[in-house]
């Protein structure tokens, strides 16, 4: 378990920039821990006083009771090599090929060549390079890059991986990639994984939790499905607006009203616990009303589907348009009316 | 072409030739370790270094733009004792290398540093983060990323020593430039002239040419 009891991080320089504001959090054992805030949050610095790339001003963290800012040079290098980390732009090292980067913190560990050579190859199995074991970082692609990055930071078979913007530079279809290889060594090895990152959609996907940062605090910590149902803090709201994918929804209202002057016009929220039957398909049929989508954002994440999407209801009348709604209800999608 | 090449003492030419190599060739070997240590130390005690140390840092930057400011046909006079000292002559081959080992070695110390601070700021970081001592991060990460940086400078280095050693020879050192200037120019043999400092440009070339093909073998970002 990772815990921060009241952290504070201050940079001194001519201006003081307060990255942390009493951070009291705990990161229980194998969970997809996400962390998510804006730019200037201070989950860079979160992240980095886990494997102390940055000491703490004050306050304690601890891994598995541990103070992690007491440990010696030698115990902080020990403690280093069992937790792995993956960066934003994978801080490969040009010089080494795919194998001797992965090998890199086998030697930093002191583990026998032979043994190395073992290990290396099993990890290029693992994360999909076979093949490109001589190649050197500049010859693949992004998608790629962070594969040897994730392969070294688990080369020394960490208790934990921090991940620092791990996919921020990659386009939508490696970052998911990216993701369900995450998900599938948190199954299969049993790591934490502490995720930062900026991108609701990213963390949606595969966090079991979530905490939200801001201003140098955790304002917000919870599932992403009691996230996405009732935020509390602006932030949180704001991230998870974004998954409605800012619709502009008094335009589209005052433009459907005129082509249905009596339609209806409903936002439907899917928070995760709905089943996996085809809902609205059906409710349509049994309501025979005609629906059209104007606009859907739904994505799937580990409690299921959730998002937001926004029908209008027309051809009907008020007892057919109740009837809609309260099967959508009993199914569990939460129905506004606007 | 055969009344010029008459002009040329063959044998006192492959000597000059003989001693501008090995003149060359050590103070290169030497500076190369002394600037590389220096350069090391620099970029460690730098204010974001991995030992952060400003006085240190302080001292040795002096020392270092003290004595790059320094020309070297004054260095070279100046250090007349060193050199007699340490060789037992004021003349010869041997007796230039304590003055263009103290010449080169803060050229090249500055060179290195200038490699070091090119080197992405991530990696070392992810090196840290991999639990590596700083002594694995300076010779496993920050010398190989900066090879290529290292071994360009290297060349630049090694063909301002050749220019030096005709400087030293001009002084008495002996090599194509002693050669150039005693037999050449003062005593109006156009041909030595000419030859010697065909030569010299020949081995420029040379070294030109080894640095392109090594920094083409090992450059792979």
């Amino acid at each position: 378990m990772i815990e921060f009891k009241n952290v504070y991080k201050t940079f001194k320089g001519k201006n003081d920039i307060h990255a942390l504001n009493g951070v009291s959090l705990k990161i229980d054992d194998g969970l997809i821990y996400g962390v998510i805030g804006y730019s200037g949050a201070g989950k860079s610095t979160l992240v980095r006083i886990i494997n102390q790339l940055e000491n703490c001003s004050s306050g304690e963290v601890l891994i598995d009771g541990i103070d992690q800012s007491n440990l010696s040079g030698k115990q902080l290098r020990e403690s280093r090599q069992k937790i792995g980390m993956i960066f934003q732009h994978f801080n490969l090292m040009w010089s080494r090929t795919v194998f001797e980067n992965i090998e890199f913190p086998l030697e930093i560990a002191k583990v026998k060549k032979s043994e190395r050579i073992k290990i290396v190859n099993e990890l290029i199995a693992m994360v999909g390079l076979n093949g490109r074991e001589f190649s050197y970082p500049s010859e693949l692609s992004g998608g790629q890059k962070q594969r040897i990055g994730i392969a070294r930071a688990l080369a020394n078979n960490p208790k934990i991986l921090l991940c620092d913007e791990a996919t921020s530079a990659l386009d939508p279809e490696t970052t998911d990639s990216i993701l369900q290889l995450l998900q599938s060594i948190n199954q299969k090895m049993n790591i934490t994984i502490v995720m930062i990152t900026h991108q609701m959609e990213v963390v949606q996907k595969i966090c079991h939790k979530i905490a939200v940062m801001s201003d140098g605090k955790v304002v917000e910590v919870n599932t992403v499905k009691e996230l996405f149902e009732n935020p509390k803090h602006d932030v949180t709201k704001r991230f998870t607006q974004n998954l409605d994918g800012n619709v502009k929804i008094e335009q589209i209202k005052k433009e459907l009203k005129d082509i249905y002057p009596f339609g209806q016009l409903l936002k439907l929220t899917f928070t995760g616990n709905t089943s996996s039957r085809p809902i609205l398909a059906e409710t349509i049929r049994q309501c025979k009303l005609d629906v059209s989508i104007v606009n859907s954002n739904i994505t799937h994440s580990i409690e299921g589907p959730i998002g937001a999407m926004y029908v209008n209801m027309a051809n009907g009348d008020a007892t057919s348009y109740q009837q809609f709604i309260d099967m959508l209800k009993n199914e569990g999608v939460s129905v506004e009316i606007l | 072409m055969i009344q010029f090449l008459e002009k040329i003492d063959i044998e006192a030419l492959i000597n000059a030739v003989n001693e501008t190599l090995y003149m060359t060739s050590i103070s290169f070997v030497f500076s190369i370790f002394i600037g590389l240590f220096i350069g090391v130390l620099l970029y460690l005690t730098s204010s974001d270094g991995l030992y952060s140390n400003k006085i240190i840092n302080k001292i040795m930057d002096m020392i270092i733009n003290v004595l790059r400011a320094i020309p070297f046909a004054i260095l070279i006079i100046i250090l007349f004792d060193l050199a007699t000292l340490l060789t037992g002559s004021m003349l010869g081959a041997t007796a230039a290398l304590p003055a263009l080992i103290i010449a080169a070695s803060p050229v090249y110390a500055r060179m290195c540093v200038i490699a070091f601070i090119e080197v992405d700021k991530g990696t070392i970081e992810a090196s840290k983060s991999m639990g590596a001592s700083n002594f694995e991060i300076i010779f496993k990460v920050l010398i190989p990323e900066a090879s290529v940086a290292l071994v360009s400078s290297a060349s630049v280095l090694a063909i301002s020593l050749i220019s030096y050693t005709a400087i030293a020879g001009v002084i008495g050192s002996g090599g194509l430039g002693n050669y150039a200037y005693l037999y050449g120019f003062s005593r109006g043999n156009n041909a030595v002239l000419y030859t010697s400092t065909f030569l010299i440009v020949v081995i420029v070339f040379v070294v030109q040419f080894v640095s392109d093909y090594v920094i083409k073998k090992i450059d792979k970002r």
